[in-house]
């Protein structure tokens, strides 16, 4: 007969993680000092006690459902912290730099099998994931900043080409499969080298900001307005026809140069030349619509700036 | 020319059975758990190639949008051994009546979707992988669930970095649920080296019939 | 006596390992099909004892084959063989006239079994 080694319990103890039994009515069966150090029950306090009793605030419903699959089913069941944080109000080793309140958990519920090769108890371990959890969050975080960054113009706080394209890639893939329109808007400041010269940099900066910043006041939230190049903005409308786009055109045209800028209360004079296209049915493409609100911008400049033109009131 | 591992139509056979009665038992448990009636189909075996894992897997689940959850699995660590892992894909789930069919009374917030992905597809995981084993009289142990994404597009399941293996064998298992809609598909897919041990056994199996 | 014997599976291994664990006897009396369809056809033209049939299979699953049994009037005895092991598989097959249900994997012990209760041997 193999010999077992005698402090198998002391064991239990001296892990690095909590570790208790219970059986289906939820009684506590064993629980380990790793338990009894981070809540107010000791093993002789809790054993043969209802978990619920002693543990109110746990999720019941979820637990009984959980423990009832591993009966079931003889199988391990699991509690991960990206979904549950955690099962039990434990304190942890980073309440002073952590800036979380309990500790994360991953817990695992392991079914003991019995003579019978029935579910007889099932042991929960209970493992601290602050740390990892702290990081993950943290990195989660850092990424999606990035991204953000990354898809923004610096000067302007809209999209900047590249994630604009994007979603505008998307866009004419959504119409082509749905069949439902979308309209483009492509529009550039008049003589903004001028600006620049006259009154220096920092003003056509301005200029570019508060731009957008009228622009994106008469949107829609479901349209994209992005930077395209210098001081060449683009917009894509979602679900808008050539009629709805001549009128926007037309109303942006307005808001955007009506008021003057003011720079250092100077108050500098804009316009705006915009080209405006729309889709057809379903063969959209990409190339094909950019180019479109390209040559009706151009047509605009060419035919004395400040003025909308449709691709389809071009000479192609 | 295919280079890679491949199986010789009495073993696919064999697999396919082993697979069969494995998913039989992940079938009987949800059942029992959804205490609802689960149609199986017959799994199919596919070896994949790294290089057209995105387009195969397109064309296994046609899907615009799916949720997928990963579980490792593993015999006892010796060389050689089987490893390998569990891919278990979702396409239209809808979570408020799957939150039904568990008896949640919770609110179904994005966590709690996770959740019922999780512990489905560990559900199926468990009564797969032990009912396969049995069959090859293997022990095989299983990691936690993880999400690997949820409402994404197929060719962002992947980081096409860390696919370190040249070919991997496909078990694909289709699950449904009749009045409600759910429908599930697991991927076990495992590299070249676990697909030779397991063609090794599979061999030793047809020899003994 | 001899007992003609149909077995109906998809997998050439399952139809294998069935024929190698009947009755001493019995294989030489038996034929195989590889789903329900060829099963049906088999079943119009030929007496058949003794059918064991799987329920998951591709053109014609087992369930179908029981339900146009039934209608067509073949009282043919049917053991099901199956992986799949739902209670509500095993009630809706003894609804429609199966004499038993085996569980795969399939051994000898228990086929022997299931045919002495139904003293078929």
């Amino acid at each position: 007969m193999i010999k077992q080694f005698p402090y198998i319990n002391n064991v239990i103890d001296c892990l690095d993680s909590g570790v208790f039994v219970i059986d289906k009515n939820f009684t506590v069966h064993l629980w380990n000092d790793y338990m009894a150090i981070r809540c107010q029950f000791t093993s002789d306090d809790i054993v043969g006690s209802s978990l619920f009793d002693c543990f109110p605030e746990l999720p019941q419903q979820w637990f009984k459902r959980n423990i009832k699959s591993v009966f079931l089913l003889k199988s391990p069941s699991y509690s991960a912290w990206e979904q549950r944080a955690y099962l039990f109000k434990f304190p942890h080793g980073r309440s002073v730099t952590g800036g979380v309140e309990f500790m994360y958990q991953n817990c695992c519920f392991t079914p003991i099998l019995g003579q019978d090769n029935n579910v007889e108890y099932v042991c929960v371990t209970v493992k601290d994931v602050t740390d990892i959890a702290i990081a993950t969050l943290k990195l989660q975080n850092t990424v999606t900043e990035l991204e953000r960054i990354n898809s923004i113009d610096g000067l302007t706080q809209v999209y900047n080409r590249s994630h604009w394209e994007k979603c505008f890639r998307n866009e004419v893939d959504r119409v082509n499969r749905y069949e439902h329109p979308v309209s483009l808007i492509m529009f550039d400041m008049d003589f903004f080298k001028k600006i620049n010269d006259k009154y220096g940099h920092l003003c056509g900066d301005e200029v570019l900001r508060e731009t957008t910043r009228r622009c994106t006041n008469s949107l829609r939230s479901v349209d994209v307005l992005g930077r395209y190049g210098g001081e060449e903005f683009c917009i894509f409308l979602p679900e808008v026809e050539l009629t709805g786009a001549a009128y926007l055109a037309e109303k942006l045209r307005h808001i955007i140069s009506d008021t003057p800028v003011y720079y250092n209360s100077l108050a500098v004079s804009i316009s705006v030349s915009i080209g405006f296209t729309c889709s057809r049915s379903t063969t959209n493409n990409y190339e094909q619509l950019i180019s479109e609100a390209d040559t009706a911008l151009y047509a605009a400049k060419n035919n004395g700036r400040a003025q909308c033109i449709s691709f389809f009131d071009c000479d192609v | 020319m295919n280079s890679g591992p491949y199986f010789t139509e009495d073993q696919r056979d064999y697999l396919q059975e082993i697979c069969n009665i494995g998913m039989g038992q992940a079938g009987q448990s949800l059942s029992v758990l959804f205490e609802q009636y689960v149609t199986l189909s017959v799994p199919s075996i596919e070896i994949i190639s790294e290089k057209n894992l995105i387009t195969t897997l397109k064309r296994l689940i046609p899907a615009e949008k799916i949720s997928a959850v990963r579980q490792g699995f593993y015999t006892h660590v010796a060389d050689p051994n089987i490893c390998g892992e569990s891919i278990t894909i979702f396409s239209k789930t809808d979570f408020v009546q799957l939150a039904e069919l568990i008896d949640l009374d919770e609110e179904v917030t994005f966590e709690v979707e996770q959740e019922m992905l999780l512990e489905i597809s560990n559900i199926i995981n468990g009564a797969c992988f032990s009912g396969i084993a049995e069959q090859l009289s293997e022990r095989l142990f299983s990691t936690p669930p993880s999400i690997m994404g949820q409402a994404i597009i197929i060719d962002h399941l992947f980081n096409k970095d860390n696919l370190i293996w040249d070919h991997a064998l496909s078990i694909k298992i289709h699950y449904i649920i009749d009045k409600h809609s759910f429908q599930c598909d697991v991927l076990l897919l495992m590299p070249d080296s676990s697909v030779q041990y397991l063609v090794n056994i599979l061999n030793r199996l047809i020899d003994e019939l | 006596m001899t007992i003609s014997i149909l077995i109906c599976d998809d997998s050439n291994m399952a139809r294998k390992h069935l024929k190698s664990i009947l009755p001493q006897g019995w294989a030489e009396n038996s034929q195989i099909v590889k789903n329900g369809q060829e099963a049906l056809d088999v079943l119009r033209t030929e007496h058949i004892d003794l059918l064991f049939l799987d329920l998951t299979m591709p053109v014609l699953d087992g369930f179908s084959v029981l339900e146009i049994m039934q209608s067509e009037g073949m009282g043919v005895n049917t053991i099901v063989v199956s992986a799949d092991i739902q209670n509500e598989a095993k009630k809706t097959v003894e609804a429609s006239g199966a004499l038993d249900f085996i569980r795969k994997p399939i051994s000898a012990g228990k086929l022997i079994n299931v045919l002495n209760k139904h003293n078929l041997l």
